[in-house]
């Protein structure tokens, strides 16, 4: 399948905190014909595991699987889903967007706003706070009862679209774009004869607490560990700490960071001509990294980011080429680690 | 039914020609005369057994949008909005642009990468601007131009209890129900009129009806309906599957009392759901029509709404076929009208 294909695929289908259910289905269906074996984890994070010809090492690629959305905490009397944000939701994305409420069947709905001809003056100035937004589907509260319980997800939706040239944007590109990398990488290597034992891990909980990635790491042991994840993409209004979609993958440096693994990275990207840009924090890379890098003796991480515009909206934009990149870059960082 | 169909089609305020063309297509094996006037106003003619008198029925073809109003060197599009909404709605929104049907997002900077000042407070309009996908002006140019309408890109889909959730339901609705209304003969000549730019202050209404000048009108509208989560009643405006409803008054007329009485009754002869508009707010091309000529004799009938002047509405099919039936009851017994 083509790249696109794969996250397009990926985009659709959603996992928000833990509730992963369609969309384990989906990796480990996507995975198993490139891995000698495939494992689900209690929380539901998933990897499966490609053997190295020598098995000389674990390394672990880590991609996020989970993505923010909602969580009904409420149906009132008329009928009305109340909700509360689960990750780094952006409220100012929310009003009249079209929503999809995973309730006992799948169903859409409405963030809807008061009409302008019933707000006062000053209201259209003022912004929106979590108590003045519902989700309407429609139903009477004893037929909404009857589909959608306290406790169910949702999600704004945010169709897959292509945009001119190699931009797509959609919902959960932040991490779907981090997935696709993972699984085209598998689908790579599983020609190629490589040294080490290569963990492929989906993982949970990253907008939440990073769990996921913390008990991959700690069942798997690994000895290195490359995360794949997203970071800003310079937009009309921001070009500072953010990179420019199109012109290739950030990767990062820091105390979170192995300086070896930096330099492997430096050295495929020359070597395959890939543009790559260094990405500086002086604590947290911001991504899973974070908690792997402390589990069990310790292990030595690195980060690759694709750019991507909009983060945490529902019209997440990347370029295709970067995740093109990505992939290159990944396959050739590998083979150089499994015989460092 | 066409309303899927009409829903799905790109037509801002000054951009209604495509609106125009699936209409007209529609209507013309059906009725006697179809004219476009220099506004692109759609004005359908049946012939009645007497020219005694003019009956008219209005809808408006347009949707609130955006228009381009600059490119930037990277390739991003600066808009201004066509008709009047929340531009709280903007952020996060898919878009159509221009004859190309490009495909846009309205982004918004990340959560991560606002201040506090920021996370606290309504985006800055005036920084938001359409994203195609191009990395540079020039790109950007093969494939929309300065001057082109966006539109909001939505899916048209059923939900609920038979709901109907797309967006330009105001008023393709009142649009599709004068398509079928098209099919019958009635007994004063009647013209049913496609208006355009109703959402930038009833415009083409104005040229419309000082040109016909219609004794008696019916405008076919969406109206505000606000029975949501924590409206008290009072400012629920009307209710949604309560049937068609009538306005009494709003910012731009007042209806036409008897009239009104008379369709109300109607209604309740034939068994059809009515409810009254309880509210003044609102406006529509009875404003402009209502003051055609010597005056004119104008109710309104409508379809109510939730979250008008966005990309998801909702309106319940109940109510659609309630507006229709009375409208079409209405022109059937309109010698006890006129």
């Amino acid at each position: 399948m083509e790249t696109v294909q794969t996250l397009k695929q990926l985009c659709e289908t959603q996992c928000i905190y833990n509730n992963s259910n369609m969309l384990i289905t989906l990796v480990r269906n996507l995975l198993k014909p490139f891995c000698n074996e495939i494992r689900i984890l209690n929380d539901g994070s998933v990897f499966g595991v490609k053997r190295g010809k020598n098995n000389t090492r674990k390394i672990m690629v880590d991609a996020h699987m989970d993505e923010i959305g909602l969580m009904i905490s409420e149906i009132d009397k008329k009928g009305f889903l109340h909700f509360v944000p689960v990750g780094g939701v952006d409220l100012k994305t929310l009003p009249a967007s079209v929503v999809d409420v995973f309730g006992r069947e799948n169903i859409k709905g409405v963030i809807g706003i008061k009409p302008p001809h019933l707000q006062n003056k000053d209201e259209a100035k003022q912004p929106f706070k979590w108590d003045d937004l519902t989700i309407d589907i429609g139903y009477t509260k004893e037929d909404a009862e009857k589909i959608v319980s306290v406790g169910d997800y949702a999600c704004a939706c945010g169709e897959f679209t292509k945009l001119s040239e190699s931009e797509y944007s959609s919902k959960s590109m932040d991490n779907r774009a981090g997935m696709c990398v993972l699984l085209k990488t598998a689908e790579k290597l599983a020609k190629l004869n490589i040294d080490a034992d290569i963990y492929y891990v989906f993982s949970c909980g990253e907008e939440f607490n990073m769990s996921g990635a913390n008990i991959a790491a700690n069942v798997i042991k690994p000895d290195i560990c490359i995360t794949v994840d997203v970071t800003h993409g310079v937009t009309a209004d921001n070009s500072e700490r953010a990179y420019k979609c199109g012109d290739g993958p950030s990767y990062s440096i820091g105390p979170n960071i192995s300086k070896k693994l930096v330099k492997i990275i430096q050295n495929v990207a020359k070597d395959e001509n890939i543009s790559i840009h260094p990405e500086v924090d002086g604590g947290s890379s911001g991504t899973n990294a974070w908690a792997i890098q402390v589990c069990n003796e310790g292990v030595a991480t690195a980060v690759l980011s694709i750019p991507l515009k909009y983060m945490h909206t529902q019209v997440e934009t990347l370029d295709i080429n970067d995740i093109e990149s990505v992939i290159r870059l990944l396959i050739g960082f590998l083979q150089k680690a499994s015989v460092m | 039914m066409f309303l899927k169909e009409l829903c799905e089609i790109s037509g801002a305020s000054g951009d209604e020609e495509r609106v125009a063309d699936f209409i007209i297509d529609k209507i013309k094996p059906y009725v006697d005369d179809v004219k476009v006037d220099i506004m692109g106003n759609v004005v359908a003619y049946i012939k009645g057994q007497s020219p005694e008198k003019k009956v008219m029925i209005a809808a408006h073809m347009d949707e609130v949008g955006f228009i381009i109003s600059f490119i930037t060197d990277d390739g991003y599009l600066k808009f201004k909005l066509v008709g009047g909404y929340d531009e709280r709605i903007l952020p996060g929104k898919r878009v159509i642009v221009g004859e190309n049907k490009t495909a846009g997002v309205i982004g918004l900077k990340a959560i991560h990468l606002q201040n506090k000042e920021e996370r606290n407070s309504v985006a800055d309009e005036s920084k938001l601007v359409i994203d195609i996908g191009a990395k540079s002006k020039f790109e950007a140019e093969r494939f929309v131009k300065i001057g082109d309408y966006a539109t909001f890109n939505d899916i048209y889909t059923e939900i609920g209890d038979e709901r109907i959730l797309a967006k330009a339901l105001d008023d393709r609705i009142g649009c599709d129900i004068m398509v079928f209304l098209a099919q019958e003969k009635y007994f004063y000549d009647t013209y049913l009129c496609f208006t355009v730019q109703e959402e930038i202050g009833t415009r083409g209404a104005q040229i419309v009806s000082e040109r016909i000048k219609p004794d008696i009108a019916v405008v076919l509208e969406c109206t505000i309906c606000s029975d949501v989560s924590g409206a008290p009643p009072n400012m629920e405006v009307t209710t949604l599957g309560g049937g068609a409803v009538l306005s009494i008054l709003d910012r731009g007329s007042y209806s036409d009392v008897e009239l009104t009485k008379k369709l109300y009754k109607l209604a309740e002869d034939k068994n059809i759901s009515v409810q009254y508009k309880r509210t003044n707010f609102g406006g529509n091309d009875a404003r402009e029509i209502q003051v055609a000529g010597n005056g004119v004799k104008t109710a309104a009938v409508s379809v109510p709404c939730r979250y008008l002047h966005s990309p998801a509405g909702i309106v319940n099919k109940k109510d659609y076929y309630s507006a229709r039936n009375l409208v079409s009851e209405f022109l059937k017994n309109v010698r006890e009208f006129i």
